[in-house]
């Protein structure tokens, strides 16, 4: 589509106002990433509309919100992404920090489990001639997802398994990141993983180096497994 | 409306979440959390589901801090931005409808706009926007209201309204241009 100052205007006013749904509005969102013009118009209407947003009446929020937060952001931290920087990895009070977010998801995290959306069954994650390592759970609206380890399932010589999504359209597969090797782990997925869930049949599983594929790219397919399309 | 936080505030404490400082998130969450969390509980009408997405906020809040760009605009309008395509796609995501009672639709024709926060930063842009969405007539300043601050599609926009969708396409569309028109500096 050729898109025009005009256009970008109004598809931008659009987004800001909230009317542009669906497909058009993730279209949008793409553009953004690509065209510094449509991010300027957007960024323009978010502004003039800004005090409309302001003029909503604030609610009180709860201690157990922010502790939440925190825990998200440990399974965030833990989950999908390389992992940091030597110099970043746990040590003294980092440690300390941790193990007081752990503290507080044996004490809590039952209840914020259970104030989530429902969990569907994704895909079970099954080698050949073998038996299931992994249930991976999605939410309702596809925005997360759980991977469940079933016993200890460490890939051999220090290397990581990753998950991924095959674009139903076709092209290179999509990392939704590494596998947890014992355990289970809640990630949030970007706005692009979730479109391509929404529409895709198939994951697969890769063996990489550890922490994950360097390349942006499966280093070696282990298995693929179909999506759960019942739920 | 919440005491709204200094800009410049705002912009330092994304600048230390970019670094992974989360005290500085946890600053962050305390200035800005009440008023998120009011625009989200607006859009979704439900606590629990509004308190699940403002936690998601603040964990894209974590995530994309090194994105944020002072340039293109202010920090407060960034995180708003976020919440409000985190209720959207909740919205989408759970087919959630939005219903609004009469008193809510009547509510809509006034105006809601904050224009008299303490700081002049959003005070003037505050109050050029009441000036403007002064100017359409009632029926499309009702559209945008509706659309921004509740959260309504066009065709629920129609449907509550008792209007054709297509009228009410064209209202938000000139509603916006002539926004637009009255808003450029």
């Amino acid at each position: 589509m050729n898109y025009d100052a005009a256009l970008l205007e109004r598809l931008a006013a659009a987004h800001a106002l909230g009317t542009l749904r669906g497909r058009a509005r993730a279209r949008f969102e793409r553009l953004c990433t690509q065209r510094s013009e449509a991010r300027a118009a957007r960024h323009t209407w978010e502004e003039r509309l800004l005090p409309m947003a302001l003029a909503v009446p604030a609610q009180r929020v709860s201690a157990l919100l922010w502790s939440g937060i925190r825990l998200r952001l440990a399974e965030y931290d833990a989950g999908a992404h390389a992992p940091p920087p030597r110099a970043l990895r746990l040590t003294g009070l980092r440690w300390l920090a941790a193990a007081s977010v752990l503290a507080f998801a044996l004490l809590f995290g039952d209840a914020l489990w259970q104030s989530r959306p429902d969990w569907r069954v994704l895909a079970d994650l099954t080698p050949p001639n073998g038996t299931t390592q992994w249930h991976v759970h999605r939410s309702a609206d596809f925005s997360r997802l759980r991977v469940i380890s079933i016993g200890e399932t460490a890939a051999p010589n220090g290397r990581s398994y990753e998950l991924w999504v095959l674009p139903a359209a076709g092209g290179n597969p999509v990392s939704l990141g590494l596998i947890p090797a014992r355990g289970e782990q809640l990630r949030l997925l970007d706005e692009r993983q979730r479109m391509l869930l929404m529409s895709a049949t198939t994951v697969a599983v890769s063996v990489e180096p550890g922490g994950g594929s360097p390349t942006g790219l499966p280093t070696q397919v282990a298995f693929a497994a179909a999506i759960d399309r019942s739920g | 409306m919440a005491d709204l936080p200094d800009n410049a505030e705002l912009e330092t404490l994304l600048e230390r979440c970019a670094a992974h400082d989360q005290a500085a998130l946890a600053a962050l969450y305390a200035r800005t959390g009440p008023q998120l969390l009011g625009i989200l509980m607006r859009l979704l009408r439900q606590r629990a589901l509004a308190e699940d997405a403002l936690q998601d906020v603040f964990v894209r809040v974590w995530q994309q801090a090194g994105q944020f760009d002072a340039h293109r605009g202010r920090a407060l309008a960034w995180l708003v931005s976020i919440a409000r395509n985190r209720a959207i796609d909740l919205q989408r995501g759970q087919r959630l409808t939005v219903m609004l009672d009469a008193a809510e639709l009547e509510g809509a024709e006034q105006l809601q706009v904050a224009g008299e926060s303490e700081r002049t930063e959003y005070r003037a842009a505050g109050r050029a926007l009441q000036h403007c969405l002064g100017l359409l007539g009632a029926v499309q300043r009702r559209c945008l209201v509706l659309a921004y601050q509740h959260g309504l599609t066009q065709e629920r926009i129609a449907r509550s309204l008792g209007e054709p969708l297509g009228s009410v396409k064209s209202w938000v569309r000139r509603g916006l241009q002539s926004l637009r028109e009255c808003l450029q500096p």
